[in-house]
């Protein structure tokens, strides 16, 4: 006993937690186990003595302290539910005041001569960024962090606008390479999804303008053609199995989900709209192919999801094979049927649907003999 | 300070100030040495912006440059003064060809359409031409235009014929007062080549821009072209020159509509990276 008592003084508060997700993750696991060793306790199946008790409870104690001090978590599920709303004043914030500060700079911008729009363009991103880093060491929480890092990632992207327009220079995909670097820089920095999110579309729409030109595109219209967000969205789908995302909550997912919505978004255009294709075969192959395509690849995407336990990506694959299949329905028999006969078999297949992930749920529960998964 | 934030304080600076180092030093390129081009444009090749939405609440003014192309086809002649949706006579077969460009075959079987409708603009050097022959060869195509309509209304009662005659005399009163003079008249691959052809560089200037294949279907002369668009039609204005350009109204939208606004002369000058910038700015008589 008296060793796990110095272990607990040893381990105390100074496991290597680097962000507040981590913080939060572990502070709810720590709050389950001690609501289920309450439980374990009352109905006497498992029974410490007040030695033990108290070295958890001290250890536990500890580390909660430590996660409160350093990254304001919440403690109990009050302070969750008043943290979602913090959460969503700072993404209004956030948005908001990007907006004011574009609108600002465009308010005042042309009385300036040249040299001082420059210099304050430049000194806006900086300080902005410079800001975010200050914050970032004094905020816990995280929330004022991630205001500030959108308002200096709206401040970059505002000064190479600018930089483009007061300068007259040609417009060109290479802007948003920095800006992806600086939005991803900042996102990882300040835990931020909404900026990983920014960062991921600039990055996509980069590899999309640079596939268009390939092809022979003038890069601006790379959105005419679906077939160029291919490479972006199998690229960003592979980036969470590279890279560790482990402290980032939802990074992984965001990567997943981004990824998934640029390959099925063009793909169901295409479904509908195949003269759209690069390929020159006539456009109703083309979007049947696409049809096809898009159901074989959503039950992919959901096998895969069910296989690694990735549950966004089940969800994505589901919604996109069902909008693949009503889309499908709509063109059949939305003409045809009685709307009363056509709304039962969207109902039915939905049931059929309900019947199916029950089956592979039950399967997927099963615990597998060999113990592995 | 722990390292990681040092490292993350570095690289973001670090990349705020590389990219605005590399524009800035690009800029200094494009207007270092002497001009590519020197054009002095009027309110007739520079368009204030339209105040419509938050637009409102831009204190800064970007002129755009009105730019036209030679029409390949009387029937469009209304397009003449637009002059942008036509297709341009000079990019012809024998032109897109030179610019890589393998136009549609008569022959072409159905698959040969569907691959080249699928082509998209390309990119090329543009040249434009400031009040020189392709101006005046508008100029003289809408008098002759009004001409021919004004006999033939003269001659005959119909109302029809009355109201062609006007429209087209509202046309060549836009065109002899306030119709851009700017015309897109060849577009190649290389630029000394073009300059070699085009040696008067305050009349002849050479920008990036786009031209679209002939349409498969649809209006105007089979195997002509379109000019797509210019790289960069914009001009901003420094605060030095804006009292320049100040109560100057922005187009007129309707025929007809005579330029009441304050006249002025701009010297654009195109840079060695092709793009323009306000020399200098002044007002006219």
């Amino acid at each position: 006993m008296a060793q796990a008592r110095d272990n607990v003084g040893k381990l105390g508060a100074s496991l290597p937690i680097e962000s507040r997700s981590e913080a939060q993750r572990r502070t709810d696991e720590i709050r389950a186990f001690q609501r289920e060793l309450e439980d374990l306790q009352r109905r006497s199946i498992l029974i410490l003595s007040d030695e033990q008790r108290d070295a958890i409870e001290q250890y536990h104690g500890g580390l909660l302290a430590e996660y409160e001090r350093a990254f304001d978590v919440d403690r109990d599920v009050k302070a969750q539910q008043l943290s979602i709303g913090m959460r969503i004043a700072s993404l209004i914030g956030a948005l908001a005041l990007a907006a004011s500060i574009f609108f600002l700079f465009y308010q005042f911008w042309g009385l300036f001569p040249a040299s001082t729009q420059v210099a304050i363009l430049i000194t806006s991103a900086l300080g902005t960024f410079a800001a975010t880093m200050w914050i970032r060491r004094k905020d816990g929480s995280g929330y004022f962090t991630k205001l500030a890092a959108m308002v200096a990632f709206a401040c970059f992207v505002l000064n190479v606008v600018m930089l483009g327009q007061i300068f007259n220079i040609t417009p060109s995909d290479k802007a948003l390479l920095p800006w992806a670097g600086l939005a991803l820089l900042l996102a990882y920095t300040a835990d931020s999804r909404l900026l990983l999110v920014s960062g991921l579309i600039c990055v996509i729409a980069f590899i999309g303008s640079r596939t268009g030109t390939m092809a022979g595109m003038y890069w601006l219209y790379f959105g005419e053609r679906p077939e160029n967000f291919f490479p972006a969205a199998l690229m960003l789908f592979f980036v969470p199995q590279w890279t560790r995302h482990e402290r980032f909550a939802g990074f992984a997912a965001a990567y997943r989900i981004l990824a998934l919505l640029t390959l099925f978004l063009p793909m169901l255009v295409l479904a509908n709209w195949g003269h759209l294709s690069y390929l020159a075969f006539d456009p109703a192959h083309i979007k049947n192919s696409y049809q096809v395509l898009g159901f074989v690849m959503s039950a992919l995407v959901t096998w895969l999801g069910v296989r690694r336990g990735w549950n966004h990506v089940v969800n994505t694959g589901v919604v996109f094979f069902l909008i693949f299949l009503y889309t499908k329905f709509f063109d059949w028999w939305w003409e045809s049927m009685p709307k009363y006969l056509f709304f039962l078999v969207i109902g039915m297949t939905a049931v059929l649907f309900l019947l199916v992930f029950r089956r592979l749920r039950a399967r997927v529960a099963r615990p597998n003999p060999s113990g592995g998964r | 300070m722990n390292r990681s934030f040092i490292r993350v304080l570095v690289a973001g600076v670090g990349l705020i100030l590389v990219v605005n180092a590399i524009a800035l030093v690009r800029v200094a390129y494009n207007r270092s040495g002497e001009p590519e081009s020197l054009l002095r444009l009027s309110q007739r090749e520079l368009s204030v912006p339209r105040p419509w939405g938050w637009r409102t609440e831009n204190s800064g003014l970007t002129l755009t440059l009105q730019w036209r192309v030679p029409l390949a086809d009387e029937r469009n002649v209304y397009y003449g003064f637009a002059g942008r949706s036509a297709p341009a006579a000079w990019l012809d077969a024998a032109k897109l060809n030179e610019l890589g460009i393998r136009p549609l075959q008569p022959s072409a079987t159905e698959a040969e359409k569907r691959r080249y409708e699928k082509v998209g603009p390309k990119e090329v050097l543009l040249v434009l031409e400031l009040d020189g022959p392709a101006y005046r060869a508008a100029l003289e195509r809408t008098r002759e235009s009004a001409r021919e309509k004004a006999d033939a209304a003269r001659n005959s009662s119909a109302p029809a014929l009355k109201n062609g005659a006007d429209f087209a005399q509202k046309l060549l009163d836009q065109e002899e007062q306030s119709s851009s003079r700017l015309f897109v008249i060849d577009a190649g691959l290389d630029l000394e080549r073009l300059r070699a052809k085009y040696p008067n560089r305050s009349q002849y200037a050479i920008v990036h821009g786009r031209i679209h294949p002939p349409r498969v279907a649809g209006y105007g002369q089979p195997n002509a072209g379109y000019v797509e668009g210019l790289a960069s039609d914009q001009v901003n204005v420094s605060l030095e020159y804006r009292p320049v350009f100040d109560a100057v109204p922005p187009p007129a939208y309707r025929l007809g509509e005579r330029y009441g606004g304050p006249k002025f002369e701009a010297a654009v000058a195109i840079g060695k990276r092709l793009e323009p910038w306000l020399v200098s700015a002044r007002r006219q008589p």
